[in-house]
This record gives C-alpha cells, sequence and structure tokens, in this order.
C-alpha cells in the first residue's frame, strides 16, 4: 500500500518528507481502528464462548445477541473514579499501563493482513515483531511494583518470569519457520504457503506450531498458565489496584495481544491470507488479470485471514473453558524442561530437512 | 485414683449407645489421668468442651482409641467464681485451640497454656458470651443494638 | 445544556446499568445461591454481570452475601470504602437485612449490613432464591437509570460508613450516625 500511496503523493509533486510523516498517522488510524475492533468483538465472543461452553447463554440483553456488551463495560470503566493508593509511586502507577499496552499496538502495523495492507513491509519484520512485543513486560513489572502491595508483586514477578521464560521456546519455534520459508519478512512468509492447504507450514513444521501455541497460551496469560491473575491465589494480580481507565487498558491490552498473536500465528503456519484451496475464489469466478478479480481478491484475502484468525481464537477460549490452571513450579518446569529441549532438537531437524530437502 | 481402678472403670463398663463410659474426675488429677489414658491407647482427643450449669462449669474431655476402637469420657468440675484448671495440651496438642475456645467462651483459665487468647470472638472484647449471666455490657456495642 | 446532558445521563446511565460488575463476597449461605446465580440455570451473565471480581477497585456492586459478624465487620468496611465510584450495595438475605434468624439473641452478628454502610437494594429470603437474585439485580439496574451525572458529588459525599474502625478495630461511631441510629447524640 506504501508504494501506491507515494505514487498519489508524487503526482501531485509533494515534497518526501510529508508522505512519511502522513503515512504514520495514516497507519496509526487504521490501527485504531482495528485494534478497539477487535477488542469489542473479541470479548464478547470469549464470554458467550465460555457461556455456550458452560451450557448458559453469554450476555445477550444488551444488544441483539449482545453485541453492545462490550461497549457498555468500556464506558462504564470511562466514568469510574480514578483510585491511586496512598504509598503508590504515581508517575510509574500512571505509566505501567501505557507501557503495557503501546507496544501492543505498534505491533498491528507489522501484520499483512491482505497482500497490500501492511503497515510498515519490512525484510526483517517478524524480527522487529518480537523485539517491540518484548518491552510490554515491562509494564507488568511497572504495576506490580508501583501498587504498594505485595499481592500485586507476587502477581507481578511471576508474570514476568512466566512471560520471559517461554519467550525462549517460541523464538526457536519462529527460527524454525523462519528456516522453511528463507526469509522474516511476513508477506514472504505467507507468500511461500500459497497453493492451498498442503503447502501450510503447519504440515511441515507440526512441532513447532505446537510449540509456539503453547507458548502463545503463556505469554498472553491465558488459561492454563493464567497464574498472575488467578483469584483464589494472588486477587486478579498485577492489577489489583488499578480501577477505572487504566483497569480498561490492561484488559483491552490482552485481548488485543491475543489477537495479534493470533494472526502472526495465521501468518506463520496457517498461510496468512491465502485461501484454503489452491487458488483464490475470485481468480476461478472472474479471471485473474481483470479488474473484477483483482477488486475481489482483495477482499477475499481479508476474509480468508480474518477466518483463519478467529479459528485460532476459537481454539484458545475453548482451552480456555477446559483446562485447569497450573502451578507455577510445573509451568516453569514445563517450559525450561520439557518446550526448551524439543524445540532446540525440532530447529536442529528442521535445518536438516530444508539442506537435504532442497 | 491408681491405674488399675481406672483401668477396671473403662475396660470392664459396657458401652453406651455412642460415646463410652462416662468417668468424673477431681480436677487437680486430670493431667495425670489423660497422661495414663495416652499410654492406654486412647490416642485421639476428640473434643474438649464446656457446661455451665448454674453453680459450676463442666468440662468434658472426649477420647478415642483408635487402636481398641473404644470411647470415653471423663468430666470435671470447676468453681463458678474462679475457674481454673491445668492444660492437657503438653499431652494432647490437639487441645491447644480447643481450650482457647473455652477460654474465649466461658472465661475458664488454663495453666500452663502456651498461647491462652481469644480465639472466635474479636480481639478487645469484654465479656464471656456463652455463660448463661452473659449480657452485653459494653457501651461500645450500643450501635447494634435490637431497634 | 440541559438536553446535552439528558442525553449525556442517558448515555452514561445505560452503560453502567448494563455492565453491573459484583464483588465475590460471599460469606454465608447466601452466597452458595449467589454462586448458582453465576451457573447454568439462573445466568447472571446474561445482565452482564458475570465477571465477579475479586479485587473492589474494579467491582460496582458489592452483594453481601451472608451473615456479618462484629469480626467480619471492619473488613467489609474496608473493602466497601476501597472500592471507587460510583458503587452500590446489595443486601442479600434475612441476615444483612436485619440479622435475619440471629437477630433476637446472638452476640457476634451485626444486625443489619446498613448499620455499617449504605445500601441501596434489599433482598429478602433465608437465602433469596436465585431469581429473587436477578430480580435484585434488576431493580438495581432501574435505579441506576435513574441517576444523573451531576449527582455525582452527592454520591462521594453520601457513600461513607456509618461506623468507623480504628487500627486495632475499637469501634468509633460518628455524631451524624448516632444521631441516625438512636435519635440522640451522645451528651
Amino acid at each position: 500500500m506504501f508504494d501506491i500511496y507515494v505514487s498519489i503523493f508524487e503526482y501531485f509533486s509533494i515534497p518526501r518528507v510529508f508522505i512519511i510523516m502522513s503515512w504514520c498517522v495514516v497507519v496509526f488510524c487504521f490501527c485504531a481502528a482495528l485494534l478497539i475492533g477487535s477488542v469489542l468483538a473479541l470479548v464478547l465472543w470469549e464470554r458467550k464462548l465460555l457461556g455456550y461452553f458452560t451450557v448458559r447463554l453469554g450476555p445477550n440483553r444488551v444488544g441483539p445477541w449482545g453485541v453492545l456488551q462490550t461497549t457498555a463495560d468500556a464506558i462504564k470503566l470511562l466514568f469510574k473514579e480514578d483510585i491511586i493508593n496512598s504509598g503508590a509511586d504515581r508517575l510509574l502507577f500512571s505509566l505501567a499501563p501505557v507501557i503495557f499496552f503501546v507496544p501492543v499496538m505498534a505491533v498491528y502495523s507489522l501484520m499483512p493482513f491482505n497482500q497490500w495492507l501492511i503497515g510498515v513491509e519490512s525484510s526483517v519484520g517478524l524480527y522487529l515483531f518480537f523485539a517491540v512485543l518484548s518491552v510490554s513486560v515491562v509494564g507488568i513489572l511497572f504495576a506490580g511494583w508501583s501498587s504498594d502491595n505485595k499481592y500485586s508483586l507476587l502477581g507481578a514477578v511471576r508474570a514476568v518470569s512466566q512471560v520471559i521464560s517461554y519467550e525462549v521456546p517460541l523464538l526457536l519455534s519462529v527460527c524454525g519457520v523462519v528456516l522453511l520459508c528463507g526469509s522474516m519478512n511476513p508477506l514472504v512468509i505467507a507468500e511461500s504457503q500459497s497453493g492451498g492447504v498442503f503447502h501450510w507450514n503447519i504440515i511441515v513444521g507440526f512441532v513447532s506450531c505446537l510449540i509456539f501455541f503453547v507458548c502463545m497460551l503463556a505469554e498472553l496469560n491465558r488459561c492454563p498458565f493464567d497464574l498472575p491473575e488467578a483469584e483464589s491465589e494472588l486477587v486478579s494480580g498485577y492489577n489489583t489496584e488499578y480501577s477505572g481507565m487504566k483497569f480498561a487498558l490492561f484488559f483491552l491490552a490482552e485481548y488485543s495481544l491475543l489477537f495479534i498473536l493470533s494472526c502472526l500465528f495465521v501468518v506463520l503456519f496457517l498461510g496468512g491470507y491465502t485461501s484454503i484451496f489452491g487458488n483464490y475464489v475470485s481468480f476461478w469466478v472472474f479471471s485473474e488479470e481483470s479488474f473484477w478479480g483483482q477488486f475481489f481478491v482483495f477482499f477475499e484475502q481479508i476474509f480468508w485471514m480474518f477466518a483463519k484468525v478467529f479459528f485460532v481464537i476459537f481454539m484458545v477460549i475453548w482451552i480456555r473453558a477446559t483446562f485447569p490452571r497450573m502451578k507455577m513450579n510445573s509451568l516453569i518446569f514445563f517450559c525450561w524442561k520439557f518446550l526448551f529441549p524439543i524445540s532446540v532438537v525440532n530447529l536442529l531437524l528442521l535445518a536438516l530437512f530444508g539442506y537435504f530437502a532442497g | 485414683m491408681n491405674r488399675d481402678e481406672f483401668l477396671e472403670i473403662t475396660d470392664n463398663k459396657t458401652l453406651d449407645a455412642s460415646s463410652g463410659p462416662v468417668v468424673e474426675v477431681d480436677k487437680l488429677k486430670i493431667l495425670e489421668v489423660v497422661s495414663v489414658l495416652k499410654q492406654e491407647g486412647y490416642d485421639m482427643l476428640l473434643c474438649l468442651s464446656c457446661v455451665d450449669c448454674s453453680d459450676c462449669f463442666e468440662i468434658v474431655y472426649n477420647f478415642y482409641s483408635t487402636f481398641k476402637k473404644k470411647s470415653l469420657t471423663v468430666k470435671i468440675k470447676l468453681d463458678r467464681e474462679y475457674p481454673e484448671v491445668v492444660s492437657v495440651s503438653s499431652v494432647y496438642p490437639c487441645a491447644n485451640w480447643y481450650e482457647r475456645e473455652v477460654f474465649d467462651l466461658f472465661g475458664v483459665i488454663f495453666a500452663n497454656h502456651p498461647d491462652l487468647q481469644r480465639l472466635l470472638m474479636p480481639e478487645g472484647w469484654m465479656g464471656y458470651p456463652l455463660r448463661k449471666d452473659y449480657a452485653p455490657k459494653d457501651s461500645r456495642l450500643r450501635w447494634n443494638e435490637r431497634r | 445544556m440541559q438536553i446535552i446532558l439528558s442525553a449525556v445521563d442517558f448515555l452514561y446511565n445505560w452503560a453502567r446499568s448494563n455492565s453491573v460488575w459484583p464483588l465475590t463476597f460471599a460469606t454465608s449461605c447466601c452466597g452458595i445461591e449467589m454462586i448458582s446465580t453465576s451457573l447454568s440455570k439462573y445466568d447472571i451473565a446474561r445482565f452482564g454481570s458475570e465477571v465477579f471480581r475479586a479485587t473492589p477497585r474494579q467491582a460496582d456492586v458489592l452483594i453481601t452475601a451472608g451473615t456479618i459478624t462484629h469480626k467480619m465487620a471492619p473488613v467489609l468496611i474496608r473493602l466497601y470504602e476501597q472500592m471507587p465510584e460510583p458503587k452500590y450495595v446489595i443486601a442479600m438475605g434475612a441476615c444483612t437485612i436485619d440479622g435475619g434468624m440471629f437477630e433476637a439473641d446472638s452476640y457476634s452478628v451485626v444486625r443489619g449490613v446498613d448499620r455499617l454502610i449504605p445500601v441501596d437494594i434489599y433482598i429478602p429470603g433465608c437465602p433469596p432464591r436465585p431469581e429473587a437474585l436477578l430480580d435484585g439485580i434488576m431493580k438495581l439496574q432501574k435505579k441506576i437509570r435513574t441517576e444523573s451525572l451531576k449527582d455525582r458529588k452527592k454520591f462521594m459525599a453520601a457513600h461513607r460508613p456509618f461506623v468507623r474502625f480504628d487500627e486495632k478495630s475499637e469501634l468509633m461511631i460518628s455524631d451524624e450516625a448516632e444521631v441516625y441510629l438512636w435519635g440522640v447524640s451522645d451528651e
């Protein structure tokens, strides 16, 4: 999309510096809209699904089928009184949700939702993704430390140790995919899986896929790894002392992180925006070179992307509804003594496979 | 009362419906009686409770032997004005909290108890609630009286 | 100005009434009924209240489900004070309305939680059925819809507990509460 944008500006001969500045604004607006929309849908989707898994209805009074529930939650949280403890470090307390939220929003610009809709296309896109996302861990630590509450601090320390431990097998499994596709650019990775289900990376990198999925759950602090926010143990963990809009930021950031990590999972393993069949339906109905073919494939790629993302999110919520919580020591044991060796061996095997299979 | 007399009472008596024979003991001898019971195989102190008869307090000990599958009840009578008795928590450690509860609700003082303080009522409560003549005379509680 | 405020009021009240988040405060038998209201037969999630927050900082309503004793009273007041405005209290069950079955002779039960904190909705029953709790929540939603944004300052002054406890849990009662409860003040 960026080159189309540049060409529009060059047609009107506007200096290049304005192109770059305004492109940032355009990407920001798009990412913000997508983030808010996705979180609204996701919170409701989770509550409805959890309800259906436990033989009850979720929220259904607020709008038709409860679609306005998250809006009501968000507006209510906006109007709540904002309390800061007397012993809390005011600057860090107010800064922590921001530090947690901003990297999550920033990586929305690195994801390809479409062959053309990618905010920032760079050949080290995947590397940049994980580098930026690791900053949000600091937000959790600030939140727990500045709350002047020993349970918050315990929850924050547990959350941080869990997140940074599970980043290692995550990155090793992503290395496997990079080996298979030969590039860190998400567009190239998605294009290399075009051609239907049997070209997807989930077939060859099945172990990588599983490890990535498990580590994704641990990164998000979701069941079965949600000890940092376990009610019976830690009274809501690092966000115990947050009320009102700051809590809404934590809430929002968690669900938007779920969405963007599912997008990454889809791009890496499920073929991104390419279709399940060999070629796109639009190209089968219209032809590849015609205008209508190109026009419809734009929307069809978005459709495939979101269908796969929502399938992955359905799996994540299904797992939440099913499994109990892991204890802290078995969590860390599982990461370092089980997932880490498996991911290293898997990387080795994928390298050998890549070498011999050409 | 020595050991043989005691054994004769406890082992030969026919069992009651549920709680075995009931033996009345002098309060000054309770510690040695309890030590003898522990050696004789009554390894569980099921309960230690108190009854407020209008002229005295009665402490009731319920023992159970898991080897012989027999129950036994021992009762002591205490003075109403100055209720004091030796603590048996050196022999049966679970008596610690039972005796704290009895102290809390009846005001019976247990000598040689490691940590005799209120268990159920809030600290700073005045009076012993389960006594028959208890009436809340604490003016700090006026806000909670019946309307 | 009034037209703008009434439109904002509508949105404000609609959002708050449809997203009432309770605090898990289940002391006694009524707590079991509250839990069963959140399960599949009498679903409380339909009203948007399924997220029972464990921390008072994120809760809207304090459903006192269960008997409150003298030992629990300072804890209840501390939790109530930690909740951010706008907050509500539902007194569930006979024990929290006026002591219930313990009203006659008990030495340890607080006779009605409205001697401690201001209550909005009373739900009678011992314990009230889950449908009664849902009815109470619907009445609370109706009550929320009658409020206005201008009244927030009044609420922040009115939502103070009636008795205060100092560090050692000694009771200290305020003069207004003395007049409210007894009609006379301490001479």
